[in-house]
């Protein structure tokens, strides 16, 4: 499996490389706009930032897989689809757990501050879980229904997940007023180490699933 | 004479197709020829074999193992070249060969070089930049370069010139003769088949027609042509496919052996002549008769 995690690494790496650049002016927002590292939007896009560069680097990486019938050609090799499906929950899972580390050690170094340091670390520790986990579903979704069939489906999902709060606050609901402290207020609430080994309990779960239903499927 | 790889009742239906319960016994150390017109159920046969798609129902097991707790020390053991071509092609050949390398267990790194040698692959130049026929080529370099004990081609000369397809099915027929190697192909090209096949499968629409040796085979089936009334009833019961035209008739039998005795004065006389022949004769005869 090393020899796969190798191949798909360098590709995945650039995938994520280029979405961690295509958000980085927004992560980096407050630092250039002012010294104001407390301020909690500074915490709340990491999370955000982390989903974001996963997910994307996922897609990317699966669409290139689908482009050049990649899954086809490891299919006929001495390689278990568990081997083939495992490489690839190893480098989203190690990407996410990198990206925490980094990114709280950053933010230690860069502030001085322990406790934002640790704040952000429970907060990604949070977000890392749930980008796990839609990493997981994003893997059986393509697995499944195909790239192409299953990108519709997220699109129209996506769609729907945008339009539906304005939709719900137009016409139904009187205004949340969530505020970014709220956000994370309830994150950081949660008992992150209980919400991270879950997370990760469920994303390696999906891992035999994603296998089975690989062979089954239309990849 | 011991089995490599049995099929058992193998089911598998799509919308407009349907592979139909096949049996099918291929035996080590022969090479086995898998004929049929497009869309007979060759290449999902095939595809069933290799577990790149999952049966309805039925079973296979190659090697007397089965795909679903030993897939990885199956494939190691068959090289396979499919229908279409797939790698990275923006790699080359050369780091193809050891990309692949670390998943079989008898690669051999001077065979791959040997193969790409002899089949004219440049090792560094991009997939991408290949031919089909170059592409087949490399696929089965990879499949020839690891030692397997069953070697599966699915429509492997289809894209290559006759010199190189001519070639390859010598490679294949040395592989089967000297080392012991068990062979089954698919192939549109009969010419090919009959070159090579100590046995024949006949697909027709998802089912298996006729499995049979090539020399049974070959020696059963005759084309006879013969003038009115110059043939017992028996003898025109075993003809199929009948065609009057102004000379005489021309028929086609699976039962020459049976029929051989009555057919003596005929042959003689000269009113009655036998024909051998060709697998595609026999595949029309099929196709026709289904």
């Amino acid at each position: 499996m090393l020899r796969l995690i190798q191949k798909f690494s360098l590709m995945y790496a650039f995938y994520l490389a280029m979405y961690a650049f295509l958000m980085f002016p927004l992560l980096n927002y407050d630092r250039i706009s002012g010294p104001d590292t407390e301020n909690p939007i500074y915490i709340f896009y990491q999370g955000g930032f982390l989903i974001w560069m996963v997910l994307g680097a996922l897609w990317a990486h699966e669409n290139m897989e689908h482009k050049t019938n990649a899954y086809r050609f490891l299919r006929t090799l001495p390689l278990g689809g568990i081997k083939i499906i495992g490489a690839k929950f190893t480098l989203v899972f190690m990407s996410v757990f990198l990206f925490i580390v980094y990114q709280s050690g950053m933010i230690r170094i860069l502030t001085g501050s322990a406790q934002l340091a640790t704040a952000t670390w429970q907060y990604l520790c949070v977000l890392g879980s749930l980008c796990l986990i839609l990493a997981g579903l994003a893997y059986m979704g393509i697995y499944r229904f195909g790239f192409v069939v299953f990108g519709k489906l997220l699109l129209g999902i996506w769609m729907l997940l945008f339009l539906s709060p304005i939709l719900l606050r137009q016409f139904i609901l009187p205004p949340l007023k969530l505020t970014v402290d709220d956000v994370l207020g309830f994150v950081t609430g949660l008992n992150w180490v209980a919400v991270s080994l879950i997370g990760t309990a469920l994303f390696w779960a999906m891992l035999p699933l994603a296998a089975r239903i690989n062979i089954h499927g239309k990849v | 004479m011991e089995s490599v790889l049995r099929l058992h009742q193998l089911h598998k239906a799509y919308a407009e197709f349907v592979l139909d319960h096949i049996d099918l016994e291929v035996p080590g150390g022969y090479v086995t020829g898998l004929i049929g017109p497009n869309g007979a159920g060759k290449t999902t046969t095939i595809k069933l074999i290799m577990n790149l798609i999952r049966a309805d129902s039925g079973g296979v097991e190659v090697f007397g193992l089965k795909h679903d707790r030993h897939e990885i020390q199956i494939k190691d053991r068959v090289g396979y070249v499919g229908e279409e071509q797939f790698f990275y092609e923006q790699r080359s050949a050369a780091w193809t060969g050891n990309f692949v390398s670390h998943f079989f267990s008898a690669w051999d790194p001077d065979a791959f070089d040997h193969y790409l040698d002899r089949f004219e692959l440049p090792p560094k130049k991009r997939i991408k930049k290949y031919s089909k026929g170059m592409k087949v080529k490399l696929s089965l370099a990879i499949a020839l370069s690891h030692a397997p004990e069953l070697i599966i081609l699915d429509e492997p000369t289809s894209g290559l010139d006759p010199v190189v397809r001519r070639e390859v099915i010598d490679l294949l027929h040395r592989a089967a003769a000297e080392e012991n190697k068990t062979v089954l192909i698919s192939s549109h090209i009969t010419d090919d088949i009959e070159r090579i096949a100590d046995y024949i499968v006949y697909m027709v629409q998802g089912r298996i027609a006729i499995y049979a040796s090539k020399d049974e085979l070959l020696s059963s089936w005759k084309t006879i042509h013969f003038k009115q009334d110059s043939v017992p009833a028996s003898v025109l019961e075993s003809l199929e496919h009948v065609e009057t035209q102004m000379f005489g008739s021309t028929g086609i039998t699976r039962d020459f052996p049976v029929i051989e005795g009555d057919l003596t004065e005929g042959i003689s006389s000269g009113s009655i002549r036998v024909e051998s022949v060709g697998l595609d004769d026999i595949l029309i005869a099929l196709v026709n008769g289904d």
